[in-house]
């Protein structure tokens, strides 16, 4: 990583739920083990931004740069690609002590759809997430994200993280995320489509 | 402040996370949060060590996911939804190494602020070992009730046989019955007390007696009635063993008694009374004997004229004869004289069969009894060489007898031996006086009797086959004639004989 890449992400605005840490060093610790989580803590530390995983408190905010940092100096490390990414971000939910704060909010698909932005706002202080449209015969959903363009790599991590919400609350083995939308390519906004049978 | 109090509070609910989470992770009990579609939200440690999978492998599964049958599960997640709570259903959890591990559940509905149904809490107990313990027991009682039923069977099957044996009983009692009534003979059964508990219908005819009135009456009262007076004697004298003896109700019937115990296992259990209607063979034995003793005395007087003509004839009272037709007049004679004799002997034994044969007993000397018979055969005895031995008591022998009758006895045992003995062969008799009896033995080194045939020898007509080859003479009524003797005057008779070496015979008289 170069000091123009790492100054550039460094760059981000806004902050994350210290959760959302946890799960990062959760997913680390499937993939990789303890000695996984102590490698992302040093290179982090040689980046000059040192993080311990133990320490983070879930509630306390912490700045979203971090987040993205960490993300990429995983793919960095273990060579991971997007797809890794977005397994991070599906795996998330499960071990997000917010989610579980937030789940009596999932009550039936829609509900969970409508109130998305409420969850968002839970985690993070940036950004808006619009439920764009709930097609139950269908059974489709759009969400659209506003004011997010942060990293590409985020974008993965979301995809993962609302299909997972979405496995939540219909219980479908056939659900699928898409982002059909991407400020990064020039979208006005990020628009994911969830799909389910 | 507000910031400050915002402070706090995000710092207990931290520390409230950080309580639950150890809390949960302490308990025992595998713990599920489960969302209202029925995908796993949460769990704890025990859940993780039940299943075998990690927290994020379970997390996002559906609970169905966990069991073998879905579709309970599914039905257990709508009754908490509707009724809050579900209480020890059992259900085969999968746990990660595919090992099925019975479950009890238990599960409690979660609501938010508003009533709203948000999913439910599961509790997962792990009930192998007492599934064991209940199949054990099942097993068991399984066994248990496999016995029972055997034991059953069993029973059912000895009722059977049991019913089985006591038809065959009743069948074997009622053919034995049938047998009793419809028997010939007339049977009276006295059970170990002396009481007559069977008399069959013949019975009852020969006895002139109805069954209700003697039945179960003791031998004591029967003995009041007249005609069971002869049965009592059997009864009393004879019970121990088997005896037969005749008995008469007028002249019209003769019955044989015959009382044989009844003996279960070695021990006496009654006596039974056999009565046998003999009058039609006694009727036919008397007159046979009526027979020959008419046919007797009517042979006898033309012969007794025939033995005094030949007399005279050969005294040469009827004139001189030829030395030719004094032959054939002696052999004449000699043929009378056994004629007279086989008359003599059958007349006898008619006497003797019709209980006639009376004897006159007198004291009487037994050497001079012997003398008399041996007298008769000197000349015999002298003519045949024979080695002559006997041997008397220096104080002589009174014997209370009919002297002419042992003398007959002594004659025929005396006759037999020089008959049958060959010439120049031992003839030895022996004399000897007890203190209650005298014992005279007749020793010869004739031609003995096969001893096939030694259990005949006091039998009417009997011959020895040896003797029937050489000797074509003699009735076989002597030593039938001697037993009878003998046996009227309180004594015994037997013998000792050896085929080709002679025989010995033996009698006893009380003094």
């Amino acid at each position: 990583m170069t000091k123009e890449e790492l100054d550039k992400i460094m760059q981000i605005k806004g902050n994350v739920r210290g959760a959302i840490f946890q799960t990062h060093a959760v997913y680390i610790r499937l993939k990789k083990g303890d000695e996984g989580v102590k490698m992302v803590e040093e290179k982090l530390k040689e980046l000059g931004h040192p993080l311990k995983f133990e320490e983070v408190k879930p509630l306390d905010w912490y700045p979203e740069a971090i987040s993205i940092l960490i993300m990429v100096v995983i793919k960095e490390i273990f060579n991971w690609t997007d797809k890794d990414i977005f397994e991070m971000g599906n795996m998330a939910p499960k071990s997000s002590f917010i989610v579980r704060l937030v789940i009596k909010h999932f009550l039936t698909p829609q509900k969970c759809f409508e109130r998305g932005n409420d969850h968002w706002k839970k985690n993070t202080d940036w950004g808006e997430m619009e439920a764009y449209e709930f097609n139950e015969k269908e059974k489709y959903a759009i969400l659209r994200m506003h004011g997010c363009k942060s990293h590409p790599v985020v974008c993965f991590y979301h995809g993962g993280y609302f299909l997972r919400i979405a496995q939540f609350v219909l219980r479908s083995e056939k659900v699928t995320v898409e982002e059909t939308k991407c400020t990064h390519r020039g979208d006005p906004y990020d628009e994911y489509i969830i799909r389910w049978e | 402040m507000e910031d400050d109090k915002f402070k706090i509070a995000k710092e207990d609910l931290e520390d409230l996370e950080i309580y639950i989470k150890e809390f949960s992770d302490f308990l025992p009990l595998a713990v599920c949060s489960v969302n209202p579609v029925g995908v796993i939200i949460n769990v704890n440690k025990a859940a993780e060590d039940l299943t075998k999978y990690a927290s994020l492998e379970l997390v996002g599964e559906p609970m169905s996911a966990l069991f073998s049958d879905k579709n309970k599960v599914e039905e257990i997640e709508k009754e908490i939804a509707n009724k809050g709570s579900v209480h020890g259903r059992e259900l085969i959890l999968v746990a990660k190494d595919k090992k099925e591990i019975p479950m009890s559940v238990s599960a409690s509905m979660r609501k938010d602020t508003e009533g709203n149904y948000i999913g439910y809490f599961i509790g997962l107990t792990n009930i192998t070992e007492l599934k064991k313990f209940q199949e054990g027991l099942e097993v068991k009682v399984k066994e248990r009730t496999k016995e029972l039923e055997d034991s059953k069977k069993s029973l059912i099957k000895t009722l059977d046989d049991v019913k089985e044996a006591r038809e065959n009983a009743e069948e074997e009692k009622n053919k034995t019955l049938s047998i009793i009534t419809n028997f010939t003979d007339g049977l009276l059964v006295f059970d170990k007390g002396g009481k007559l508990s069977l008399i069959n219908p013949q019975a009852e005819t020969f006895l002139q007696v109805k069954s209700k009135d003697v039945i179960e009456k003791s031998i004591l009262d029967l003995k009041t009635i007249p005609v069971f007076g002869s049965i009592v004697k059997i009864f009393n004298e004879k019970a121990k063993r088997a005896a037969k003896q005749e008995l008469s109700f007028g002249t019209s019937l003769i019955l044989e008694g015959s009382a044989v115990p009844i003996v279960r296992r070695e021990k006496k259990i009654g006596t039974l009374i056999i009565l046998h209607n003999i009058t039609r063979e006694k009727s036919i034995e008397r007159m046979k004997s009526d027979f020959v003793s008419l046919t007797a005395h009517q042979l006898r007087t033309p012969l007794s004229g025939i033995k005094w003509a030949l007399k005279l004839l050969l005294k040469g009272d009827f004139g001189e004869t030829t030395k030719e037709q004094k032959k054939f007049a002696e052999e004449m004679s000699r043929s009378t004289e056994k004629m007279i004799s086989l008359i003599g002997n059958l007349l006898d034994i008619t006497k003797i069969e019709e209980g006639r044969y009376i004897f006159e007993k007198v004291s009487s000397d037994m050497e001079k009894v012997i003398l008399s018979a041996v007298s008769l055969y000197k000349k015999e005895i002298e003519n045949k060489k024979f080695k002559f031995k006997f041997k008397k008591p220096k104080n002589g022998a009174r014997v209370k007898m009919d002297a002419e009758k042992i003398k007959l006895a002594v004659d025929n045992l005396l006759d037999n031996a020089i008959k049958y003995t060959k010439p120049g062969g031992r003839l030895e008799l022996e004399l000897s006086c007890g203190i209650k009896e005298v014992e005279f033995k007749i020793k010869d080194s004739g031609m003995g009797i096969p001893k096939n045939q030694q259990e005949r020898v006091f039998n009417k007509f009997f011959r020895g086959d040896n003797i029937m080859k050489i000797q074509t003479e003699g009735t076989g009524l002597g030593l039938f004639i001697t037993k009878n003797i003998i046996e009227a005057h309180g004594g015994k008779i037997w013998f000792k004989s050896e085929e080709g070496r002679g025989t010995t015979f033996y009698f006893t008289l009380p003094i």
